[in-house]
Protein backbone atom coordinates (compact mmCIF):
# COMPACT_ATOMS: atom_id res chain seq x y z
CA UNK A 1 0.00 0.00 0.00
CA UNK A 2 1.52 3.47 -1.07
CA UNK A 3 0.48 5.99 1.37
CA UNK A 4 1.06 9.40 0.81
CA UNK A 5 2.40 12.09 3.49
CA UNK A 6 1.87 16.31 2.87
CA UNK A 7 4.33 18.33 3.88
CA UNK A 8 4.18 21.29 2.01
CA UNK A 9 1.21 22.90 3.69
CA UNK A 10 -0.63 23.19 0.51
CA UNK A 11 -4.50 22.43 0.44
CA UNK A 12 -5.51 19.29 -1.83
CA UNK A 13 -8.40 20.86 -4.21
CA UNK A 14 -11.12 17.78 -3.98
CA UNK A 15 -11.98 16.73 -7.55
CA UNK A 16 -15.90 16.85 -7.34
CA UNK A 17 -14.96 20.45 -6.74
CA UNK A 18 -14.11 20.95 -10.33
CA UNK A 19 -15.03 20.11 -13.26
CA UNK A 20 -13.87 21.00 -16.62
CA UNK A 21 -15.64 20.64 -19.76
CA UNK A 22 -14.08 20.68 -23.50
CA UNK A 23 -16.87 22.90 -25.34
CA UNK A 24 -15.85 22.70 -28.88
CA UNK A 25 -14.70 19.64 -31.46
CA UNK A 26 -11.50 19.00 -32.92
CA UNK A 27 -9.02 19.99 -33.94
CA UNK A 28 -8.83 22.89 -31.34
CA UNK A 29 -10.73 23.07 -28.53
CA UNK A 30 -11.55 25.32 -25.67
CA UNK A 31 -13.29 24.63 -22.03
CA UNK A 32 -15.09 26.35 -19.18
CA UNK A 33 -14.71 25.48 -15.98
CA UNK A 34 -16.59 25.42 -12.47
CA UNK A 35 -14.64 25.79 -9.11
CA UNK A 36 -16.11 25.19 -5.58
CA UNK A 37 -13.33 26.64 -3.62
CA UNK A 38 -15.86 28.02 -0.91
CA UNK A 39 -15.04 25.81 1.87
CA UNK A 40 -11.78 25.85 1.88
CA UNK A 41 -10.68 29.24 4.01
CA UNK A 42 -8.45 30.01 1.06
CA UNK A 43 -8.37 34.06 1.35
CA UNK A 44 -10.78 35.75 -1.02
CA UNK A 45 -7.46 37.69 -2.85
CA UNK A 46 -5.42 34.82 -3.61
CA UNK A 47 -5.01 34.21 -7.37
CA UNK A 48 -6.72 30.44 -9.02
CA UNK A 49 -5.23 29.62 -11.78
CA UNK A 50 -6.13 27.35 -14.27
CA UNK A 51 -3.58 24.64 -16.43
CA UNK A 52 -3.66 22.68 -19.11
CA UNK A 53 -0.79 20.26 -19.52
CA UNK A 54 0.24 17.03 -21.79
CA UNK A 55 3.47 15.99 -19.96
CA UNK A 56 5.99 19.13 -20.45
CA UNK A 57 3.63 21.29 -22.21
CA UNK A 58 1.28 23.81 -20.23
CA UNK A 59 -0.88 26.42 -21.15
CA UNK A 60 -1.80 28.70 -18.45
CA UNK A 61 -5.18 30.93 -17.69
CA UNK A 62 -5.93 32.85 -15.24
CA UNK A 63 -9.03 32.50 -13.25
CA UNK A 64 -9.55 35.63 -10.86
CA UNK A 65 -9.35 35.40 -7.25
CA UNK A 66 -11.16 33.21 -4.94
CA UNK A 67 -13.35 35.38 -3.72
CA UNK A 68 -14.37 36.82 -7.58
CA UNK A 69 -13.52 33.67 -9.59
CA UNK A 70 -13.44 34.97 -13.43
CA UNK A 71 -12.81 33.10 -16.40
CA UNK A 72 -10.56 35.16 -19.35
CA UNK A 73 -12.55 36.12 -22.14
CA UNK A 74 -14.17 32.99 -24.23
CA UNK A 75 -11.27 33.32 -27.35
CA UNK A 76 -8.91 33.13 -24.40
CA UNK A 77 -9.97 29.42 -23.58
CA UNK A 78 -8.83 28.09 -26.60
CA UNK A 79 -6.58 25.00 -26.70
CA UNK A 80 -4.36 25.88 -29.41
CA UNK A 81 -1.26 24.09 -27.84
CA UNK A 82 -3.07 20.82 -27.86
CA UNK A 83 -4.52 20.59 -30.89
CA UNK A 84 -5.56 17.05 -32.05
CA UNK A 85 -4.90 16.10 -28.38
CA UNK A 86 -6.99 13.58 -26.39
CA UNK A 87 -4.31 13.21 -23.76
CA UNK A 88 -4.42 17.20 -21.97
CA UNK A 89 -5.13 17.43 -18.35
CA UNK A 90 -5.95 20.10 -16.04
CA UNK A 91 -4.68 21.36 -12.63
CA UNK A 92 -5.81 24.15 -10.60
CA UNK A 93 -3.85 26.48 -8.64
CA UNK A 94 -4.90 28.77 -5.71
CA UNK A 95 -2.00 31.39 -5.52
CA UNK A 96 -0.69 33.26 -2.23
CA UNK A 97 -0.90 37.22 -3.47
CA UNK A 98 -0.63 38.28 0.24
CA UNK A 99 2.80 38.20 2.02
CA UNK A 100 4.19 35.30 0.75
CA UNK A 101 3.34 35.50 -2.92
CA UNK A 102 3.82 33.19 -5.14
CA UNK A 103 3.24 30.39 -2.46
CA UNK A 104 0.81 27.30 -2.98
CA UNK A 105 -2.08 27.28 -0.91
CA UNK A 106 -4.00 24.80 -2.71
CA UNK A 107 -4.20 22.66 -5.38
CA UNK A 108 -6.09 19.97 -7.70
CA UNK A 109 -3.76 17.86 -10.28
CA UNK A 110 -4.80 15.06 -13.08
CA UNK A 111 -8.34 16.63 -13.97
CA UNK A 112 -9.70 15.03 -16.90
CA UNK A 113 -11.79 16.99 -19.07
CA UNK A 114 -15.46 15.58 -20.02
CA UNK A 115 -15.07 16.07 -23.94
CA UNK A 116 -18.30 17.07 -25.98
CA UNK A 117 -18.96 13.53 -27.23
CA UNK A 118 -19.16 12.06 -23.53
CA UNK A 119 -22.55 12.13 -22.17
CA UNK A 120 -21.15 10.59 -18.82
CA UNK A 121 -18.94 12.69 -16.73
CA UNK A 122 -17.20 9.63 -15.13
CA UNK A 123 -16.10 8.10 -19.00
CA UNK A 124 -12.81 9.11 -19.61
CA UNK A 125 -10.02 7.75 -22.22
CA UNK A 126 -8.21 4.97 -20.49
CA UNK A 127 -5.85 4.88 -23.57
CA UNK A 128 -5.16 8.08 -25.46
CA UNK A 129 -3.92 7.88 -28.88
CA UNK A 130 -0.92 10.47 -30.03
CA UNK A 131 1.00 11.02 -32.96
CA UNK A 132 5.27 10.15 -32.51
CA UNK A 133 8.11 9.46 -34.74
CA UNK A 134 9.04 6.26 -34.27
CA UNK A 135 11.00 5.39 -37.02
CA UNK A 136 9.82 1.71 -37.82
CA UNK A 137 7.97 0.64 -35.35
CA UNK A 138 3.94 1.22 -35.77
CA UNK A 139 2.65 1.99 -32.42
CA UNK A 140 4.58 1.89 -28.64
CA UNK A 141 3.01 2.20 -25.41
CA UNK A 142 4.78 5.34 -23.25
CA UNK A 143 4.25 5.03 -19.77
CA UNK A 144 3.56 8.17 -17.36
CA UNK A 145 5.93 9.89 -15.47
CA UNK A 146 3.16 11.46 -13.32
CA UNK A 147 0.71 9.06 -11.44
CA UNK A 148 -2.08 10.98 -12.48
CA UNK A 149 -1.60 10.99 -15.87
CA UNK A 150 -2.18 8.20 -18.30
CA UNK A 151 -0.21 6.07 -20.43
CA UNK A 152 -0.84 6.72 -24.03
CA UNK A 153 -0.80 4.64 -27.22
CA UNK A 154 2.00 6.44 -29.37
CA UNK A 155 1.56 5.74 -33.11
CA UNK A 156 3.84 6.41 -36.11
CA UNK A 157 3.23 9.90 -37.12
CA UNK A 158 3.76 8.34 -40.69
CA UNK A 159 0.46 6.63 -40.59
CA UNK A 160 -1.96 9.12 -42.03
CA UNK A 161 -5.24 8.41 -40.07
CA UNK A 162 -4.54 6.93 -36.55
CA UNK A 163 -8.38 7.05 -35.30
CA UNK A 164 -8.62 4.50 -38.25
CA UNK A 165 -5.86 2.47 -37.39
CA UNK A 166 -6.69 1.53 -33.54
CA UNK A 167 -10.52 0.78 -34.38
CA UNK A 168 -9.57 -1.15 -37.63
CA UNK A 169 -10.00 -5.35 -37.28
CA UNK A 170 -6.55 -6.46 -37.73
CA UNK A 171 -5.25 -3.36 -34.54
CA UNK A 172 -8.09 -4.20 -32.01
CA UNK A 173 -7.61 -8.38 -32.53
CA UNK A 174 -3.58 -8.65 -32.74
CA UNK A 175 -2.51 -5.22 -31.16
CA UNK A 176 -4.81 -4.26 -28.48
CA UNK A 177 -4.60 -7.71 -26.62
CA UNK A 178 -1.06 -7.75 -26.51
CA UNK A 179 -1.26 -3.50 -25.39
CA UNK A 180 -3.80 -4.75 -22.29
CA UNK A 181 -0.96 -7.09 -21.18
CA UNK A 182 2.19 -4.84 -21.54
CA UNK A 183 0.22 -2.51 -19.32
CA UNK A 184 -0.94 -4.46 -16.62
CA UNK A 185 2.93 -6.27 -16.70
CA UNK A 186 4.37 -2.77 -16.22
CA UNK A 187 1.57 -2.16 -13.18
CA UNK A 188 2.01 -5.46 -11.85
CA UNK A 189 5.51 -6.87 -12.60
CA UNK A 190 7.37 -3.73 -13.04
CA UNK A 191 5.82 -1.18 -10.61
CA UNK A 192 4.56 -3.79 -8.11
CA UNK A 193 1.29 -2.55 -7.40
CA UNK A 194 -1.74 -3.78 -6.31
CA UNK A 195 -4.14 -0.37 -4.87
CA UNK A 196 -7.36 -0.49 -6.42
CA UNK A 197 -8.77 2.39 -4.50
CA UNK A 198 -7.15 5.60 -5.68
CA UNK A 199 -9.24 7.26 -8.59
CA UNK A 200 -6.11 9.80 -8.86
CA UNK A 201 -3.60 6.73 -9.98
CA UNK A 202 -3.70 5.73 -13.85
CA UNK A 203 -2.54 2.41 -11.94
CA UNK A 204 -5.67 1.90 -9.68
CA UNK A 205 -7.89 2.85 -13.31
CA UNK A 206 -6.48 0.47 -15.01
CA UNK A 207 -6.70 -2.52 -12.28
CA UNK A 208 -9.90 -1.54 -11.70
CA UNK A 209 -11.04 -2.05 -15.42
CA UNK A 210 -8.89 -5.24 -15.81
CA UNK A 211 -10.91 -6.40 -12.29
CA UNK A 212 -13.86 -5.91 -14.29
CA UNK A 213 -12.35 -8.00 -16.93
CA UNK A 214 -11.03 -10.91 -14.57
CA UNK A 215 -13.58 -10.68 -12.46
CA UNK A 216 -11.42 -10.70 -8.88
CA UNK A 217 -9.70 -8.48 -7.09
CA UNK A 218 -5.52 -9.06 -8.67
CA UNK A 219 -3.43 -10.63 -6.91
CA UNK A 220 -1.79 -10.06 -3.35
CA UNK A 221 1.61 -8.75 -2.80
CA UNK A 222 4.17 -11.41 -3.70
CA UNK A 223 1.50 -13.83 -5.57
CA UNK A 224 2.40 -14.40 -9.50
CA UNK A 225 -0.06 -12.20 -11.40
CA UNK A 226 0.28 -14.20 -14.69
CA UNK A 227 -2.86 -16.20 -14.34
CA UNK A 228 -4.61 -13.19 -13.60
CA UNK A 229 -3.74 -11.16 -16.64
CA UNK A 230 -3.91 -14.38 -18.54
CA UNK A 231 -7.53 -13.99 -17.75
CA UNK A 232 -8.27 -10.33 -18.46
CA UNK A 233 -6.51 -10.21 -21.87
CA UNK A 234 -8.91 -13.51 -22.51
CA UNK A 235 -12.04 -11.60 -21.38
CA UNK A 236 -10.76 -8.26 -23.58
CA UNK A 237 -10.52 -10.01 -26.40
CA UNK A 238 -13.82 -12.56 -25.78
CA UNK A 239 -15.73 -9.01 -25.62
CA UNK A 240 -14.37 -7.60 -28.86
CA UNK A 241 -14.43 -10.81 -30.61
CA UNK A 242 -11.23 -10.73 -31.60
CA UNK A 243 -10.63 -13.79 -33.32
CA UNK A 244 -13.83 -13.56 -35.29
CA UNK A 245 -12.67 -9.94 -36.50
CA UNK A 246 -9.45 -11.08 -37.38
CA UNK A 247 -11.20 -14.30 -39.24
CA UNK A 248 -13.45 -12.08 -41.27
CA UNK A 249 -10.60 -9.46 -42.58
CA UNK A 250 -8.51 -12.64 -43.68
CA UNK A 251 -12.08 -14.05 -45.40
CA UNK A 252 -12.34 -10.20 -46.85
CA UNK A 253 -8.80 -10.30 -48.04
CA UNK A 254 -8.80 -13.81 -49.67
CA UNK B 1 15.15 35.06 -52.01
CA UNK B 2 12.88 31.50 -52.46
CA UNK B 3 9.63 31.34 -52.12
CA UNK B 4 8.63 29.86 -48.47
CA UNK B 5 6.15 27.10 -48.69
CA UNK B 6 5.09 23.98 -46.79
CA UNK B 7 5.85 20.24 -47.35
CA UNK B 8 3.01 18.45 -47.53
CA UNK B 9 2.27 14.93 -45.88
CA UNK B 10 3.93 12.74 -48.50
CA UNK B 11 6.83 15.67 -48.63
CA UNK B 12 7.33 15.03 -44.68
CA UNK B 13 7.29 11.51 -45.15
CA UNK B 14 9.83 11.43 -48.04
CA UNK B 15 11.94 13.63 -45.99
CA UNK B 16 11.83 11.26 -42.87
CA UNK B 17 12.43 8.63 -45.01
CA UNK B 18 15.82 10.86 -46.50
CA UNK B 19 16.72 11.36 -42.61
CA UNK B 20 16.92 7.47 -42.00
CA UNK B 21 18.75 7.38 -45.11
CA UNK B 22 21.16 9.34 -44.05
CA UNK B 23 22.36 7.70 -41.21
CA UNK B 24 23.53 4.61 -42.66
CA UNK B 25 24.27 6.41 -46.25
CA UNK B 26 25.47 10.02 -46.17
CA UNK B 27 26.72 10.08 -49.84
CA UNK B 28 22.72 10.53 -50.46
CA UNK B 29 21.81 13.92 -51.95
CA UNK B 30 19.17 16.30 -49.67
CA UNK B 31 16.46 16.85 -51.75
CA UNK B 32 16.11 19.85 -51.91
CA UNK B 33 13.84 19.68 -55.14
CA UNK B 34 11.12 18.96 -52.44
CA UNK B 35 11.04 22.12 -51.69
CA UNK B 36 9.39 23.52 -55.39
CA UNK B 37 7.76 20.10 -56.44
CA UNK B 38 4.46 20.18 -56.45
CA UNK B 39 3.64 16.87 -55.47
CA UNK B 40 5.94 16.98 -52.07
CA UNK B 41 5.16 20.78 -51.33
CA UNK B 42 2.58 23.51 -51.52
CA UNK B 43 2.02 27.26 -51.89
CA UNK B 44 1.05 29.14 -48.64
CA UNK B 45 -2.08 31.47 -48.12
CA UNK B 46 0.25 34.36 -47.39
CA UNK B 47 3.18 35.03 -49.91
CA UNK B 48 6.37 34.84 -48.06
CA UNK B 49 9.78 34.51 -48.92
CA UNK B 50 12.98 33.43 -47.14
CA UNK B 51 16.50 33.93 -47.77
CA UNK B 52 19.35 31.49 -47.46
CA UNK B 53 21.80 33.21 -44.94
CA UNK B 54 24.38 32.06 -42.47
CA UNK B 55 22.77 32.41 -38.95
CA UNK B 56 25.93 32.77 -36.39
CA UNK B 57 23.37 31.42 -33.17
CA UNK B 58 19.75 30.14 -32.32
CA UNK B 59 18.81 34.34 -31.28
CA UNK B 60 19.55 35.19 -35.27
CA UNK B 61 17.41 32.44 -36.36
CA UNK B 62 14.71 32.99 -34.23
CA UNK B 63 14.76 37.12 -34.72
CA UNK B 64 15.08 36.37 -38.57
CA UNK B 65 11.83 34.00 -39.01
CA UNK B 66 9.87 36.19 -36.36
CA UNK B 67 10.35 39.06 -38.82
CA UNK B 68 9.54 36.71 -41.50
CA UNK B 69 6.56 35.50 -40.04
CA UNK B 70 5.46 38.91 -38.15
CA UNK B 71 6.25 41.43 -41.03
CA UNK B 72 4.26 39.25 -43.43
CA UNK B 73 1.24 39.06 -41.38
CA UNK B 74 1.21 35.15 -40.91
CA UNK B 75 1.95 34.73 -37.03
CA UNK B 76 -0.97 32.05 -37.74
CA UNK B 77 1.54 29.95 -39.42
CA UNK B 78 3.89 29.21 -37.66
CA UNK B 79 1.85 26.29 -36.19
CA UNK B 80 1.79 24.73 -39.72
CA UNK B 81 4.03 21.55 -39.17
CA UNK B 82 4.28 21.14 -42.82
CA UNK B 83 6.21 25.09 -42.73
CA UNK B 84 8.76 23.88 -40.18
CA UNK B 85 9.53 20.68 -41.97
CA UNK B 86 10.05 22.99 -45.55
CA UNK B 87 12.54 24.95 -44.06
CA UNK B 88 14.23 22.22 -42.19
CA UNK B 89 15.01 21.17 -45.92
CA UNK B 90 15.85 24.78 -47.17
CA UNK B 91 18.49 25.31 -44.38
CA UNK B 92 19.66 21.72 -44.16
CA UNK B 93 23.22 22.02 -44.65
CA UNK B 94 22.91 24.56 -41.28
CA UNK B 95 21.45 22.38 -39.25
CA UNK B 96 22.65 19.33 -40.15
CA UNK B 97 26.05 20.20 -41.77
CA UNK B 98 28.48 17.45 -43.33
CA UNK B 99 31.50 16.66 -41.10
CA UNK B 100 34.76 16.66 -42.71
CA UNK B 101 34.74 12.86 -43.20
CA UNK B 102 31.57 13.67 -45.19
CA UNK B 103 29.10 12.05 -42.59
CA UNK B 104 26.11 13.69 -40.74
CA UNK B 105 25.32 13.86 -37.11
CA UNK B 106 21.44 13.48 -37.98
CA UNK B 107 20.37 13.18 -34.14
CA UNK B 108 16.57 13.04 -33.04
CA UNK B 109 14.08 13.38 -35.81
CA UNK B 110 12.18 15.80 -33.65
CA UNK B 111 15.08 18.67 -34.69
CA UNK B 112 13.93 18.54 -38.26
CA UNK B 113 10.27 17.06 -38.16
CA UNK B 114 8.03 18.45 -35.27
CA UNK B 115 6.11 15.83 -34.20
CA UNK B 116 2.51 15.81 -32.90
CA UNK B 117 1.33 19.29 -30.83
CA UNK B 118 2.86 22.49 -30.70
CA UNK B 119 4.50 22.49 -27.96
CA UNK B 120 6.83 19.88 -29.46
CA UNK B 121 8.06 22.11 -31.92
CA UNK B 122 10.45 23.19 -29.06
CA UNK B 123 13.05 20.43 -30.01
CA UNK B 124 12.79 22.22 -33.61
CA UNK B 125 16.12 23.45 -34.42
CA UNK B 126 14.27 26.22 -36.38
CA UNK B 127 10.80 26.58 -34.64
CA UNK B 128 12.35 25.86 -30.88
CA UNK B 129 14.70 29.38 -31.17
CA UNK B 130 11.49 30.92 -33.07
CA UNK B 131 8.97 30.49 -30.34
CA UNK B 132 11.72 31.32 -27.80
CA UNK B 133 12.77 34.79 -29.61
CA UNK B 134 8.60 35.41 -30.24
CA UNK B 135 8.02 34.58 -25.95
CA UNK B 136 11.23 36.81 -25.21
CA UNK B 137 10.88 39.24 -28.11
CA UNK B 138 10.68 42.49 -26.16
CA UNK B 139 14.16 41.17 -23.82
CA UNK B 140 15.68 38.36 -25.43
CA UNK B 141 18.42 39.19 -23.15
CA UNK B 142 16.99 37.35 -20.71
CA UNK B 143 16.76 34.08 -22.55
CA UNK B 144 20.26 34.61 -23.88
CA UNK B 145 21.01 31.13 -22.15
CA UNK B 146 19.20 29.21 -24.44
CA UNK B 147 19.59 31.90 -27.54
CA UNK B 148 23.01 31.94 -27.59
CA UNK B 149 24.30 28.31 -29.05
CA UNK B 150 24.72 27.84 -32.58
CA UNK B 151 22.17 26.35 -34.81
CA UNK B 152 23.00 22.71 -35.36
CA UNK B 153 24.54 22.04 -31.25
CA UNK B 154 21.92 23.48 -29.60
CA UNK B 155 23.33 21.78 -26.45
CA UNK B 156 23.26 21.03 -22.37
CA UNK B 157 21.36 23.91 -21.22
CA UNK B 158 18.95 23.90 -24.57
CA UNK B 159 17.83 19.85 -23.97
CA UNK B 160 17.28 20.07 -20.29
CA UNK B 161 15.49 23.81 -20.22
CA UNK B 162 13.90 24.74 -23.61
CA UNK B 163 12.54 20.58 -24.40
CA UNK B 164 10.04 21.00 -21.38
CA UNK B 165 7.91 23.63 -22.37
CA UNK B 166 6.84 24.31 -18.76
CA UNK B 167 10.36 25.41 -18.43
CA UNK B 168 10.76 27.13 -21.36
CA UNK B 169 7.54 29.07 -21.06
CA UNK B 170 8.23 30.03 -17.78
CA UNK B 171 10.15 33.12 -17.36
CA UNK B 172 11.04 32.76 -13.83
CA UNK B 173 12.97 29.89 -15.07
CA UNK B 174 14.88 31.68 -18.08
CA UNK B 175 15.24 34.49 -16.35
CA UNK B 176 16.99 32.66 -13.14
CA UNK B 177 19.18 30.29 -15.57
CA UNK B 178 20.46 33.28 -17.56
CA UNK B 179 21.19 35.20 -14.65
CA UNK B 180 23.07 32.37 -13.04
CA UNK B 181 24.91 30.83 -15.86
CA UNK B 182 25.41 33.32 -18.75
CA UNK B 183 28.87 34.56 -19.20
CA UNK B 184 28.57 38.37 -20.28
CA UNK B 185 32.13 38.56 -21.05
CA UNK B 186 32.29 35.58 -23.66
CA UNK B 187 28.80 35.61 -24.46
CA UNK B 188 28.57 31.34 -23.49
CA UNK B 189 27.38 29.94 -20.50
CA UNK B 190 29.33 29.42 -18.03
CA UNK B 191 32.71 26.66 -18.10
CA UNK B 192 31.76 23.32 -15.73
CA UNK B 193 28.08 23.99 -15.31
CA UNK B 194 26.38 21.83 -18.38
CA UNK B 195 28.04 18.64 -16.40
CA UNK B 196 26.33 15.55 -16.94
CA UNK B 197 26.33 14.89 -13.06
CA UNK B 198 24.36 16.85 -10.24
CA UNK B 199 26.85 18.40 -8.89
CA UNK B 200 26.53 20.96 -6.25
CA UNK B 201 25.50 24.41 -8.30
CA UNK B 202 25.47 22.93 -12.11
CA UNK B 203 22.41 23.49 -14.36
CA UNK B 204 21.22 19.81 -13.35
CA UNK B 205 20.83 20.61 -9.91
CA UNK B 206 19.39 23.53 -10.85
CA UNK B 207 16.96 21.31 -12.50
CA UNK B 208 16.26 19.32 -9.50
CA UNK B 209 15.62 21.88 -7.22
CA UNK B 210 13.09 23.82 -9.48
CA UNK B 211 11.27 20.91 -9.33
CA UNK B 212 11.38 20.74 -5.24
CA UNK B 213 10.83 24.49 -5.14
CA UNK B 214 7.49 23.71 -8.07
CA UNK B 215 5.96 21.84 -5.29
CA UNK B 216 5.48 24.04 -2.98
CA UNK B 217 5.50 27.52 -4.98
CA UNK B 218 4.06 28.92 -8.35
CA UNK B 219 7.29 29.43 -10.31
CA UNK B 220 4.96 31.43 -12.96
CA UNK B 221 4.78 34.04 -10.31
CA UNK B 222 7.64 34.86 -9.65
CA UNK B 223 10.63 36.66 -11.11
CA UNK B 224 13.84 35.33 -12.37
CA UNK B 225 15.67 37.29 -9.05
CA UNK B 226 13.02 36.15 -6.64
CA UNK B 227 13.85 32.38 -8.15
CA UNK B 228 17.17 32.76 -7.63
CA UNK B 229 17.10 34.47 -4.37
CA UNK B 230 15.50 31.13 -3.30
CA UNK B 231 18.00 29.18 -4.86
CA UNK B 232 20.29 27.13 -1.71
CA UNK B 233 23.79 27.81 -0.54
CA UNK B 234 25.20 25.67 -2.84
CA UNK B 235 24.38 28.09 -5.92
CA UNK B 236 25.93 31.37 -4.07
CA UNK B 237 28.84 31.19 -6.61
CA UNK B 238 27.22 31.74 -9.39
CA UNK B 239 24.59 34.48 -8.25
CA UNK B 240 24.73 37.82 -9.70
CA UNK B 241 26.03 40.42 -6.57
CA UNK B 242 22.21 41.91 -6.63
CA UNK B 243 21.17 38.15 -5.57
CA UNK B 244 23.40 36.62 -2.99
CA UNK B 245 22.75 36.52 0.41
CA UNK B 246 24.13 38.93 2.76
CA UNK B 247 27.42 37.37 4.56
Amino acid sequence: MIRRFNYTGKQRIRREDVSIRLTTSKPVRSFEAQLLLGEYGLPGDAKVFIEAYEKTAVMRFPFGAVGSTSPPAGEKLKLTEFEGSEAVRFRVKVVDSGGRAGRLLAEAEGIHPVFPEEKDEKRRPLLPVRYEVLGEQVWKVEFPESTQDNPILLVNVKIPDKTALVRSPLFVSLVLPAVLREILNQILLVEEYQELEDGSDWKSLWLRFAKRLAGGDPPGEGQDPAEWVDAAVAAFCDKQKAHTRYAETQQEQS
Amino acid sequence: MSELRRLNEQGISKFIDFLQAIETESSIPVPFGMLTEIEASEELSVKLEVEQRTFPNRTAVGKYLYEVFSEGNALHLDGDRGVWVWLSLFYFDQLCPSKTDATRNVGEYARYVPAGHAWRYYRHLLAGPYLIYKAYRERPDRAKIILCPPLSIPGEFVGQLASRQDFVQNRAIIEAATLLYFDEQTGRPKRGVALKEHRSGTLRRFVDVVNQLDVTWDLFSLSGEQLVRMLPAEFERYKPVSCQSAP
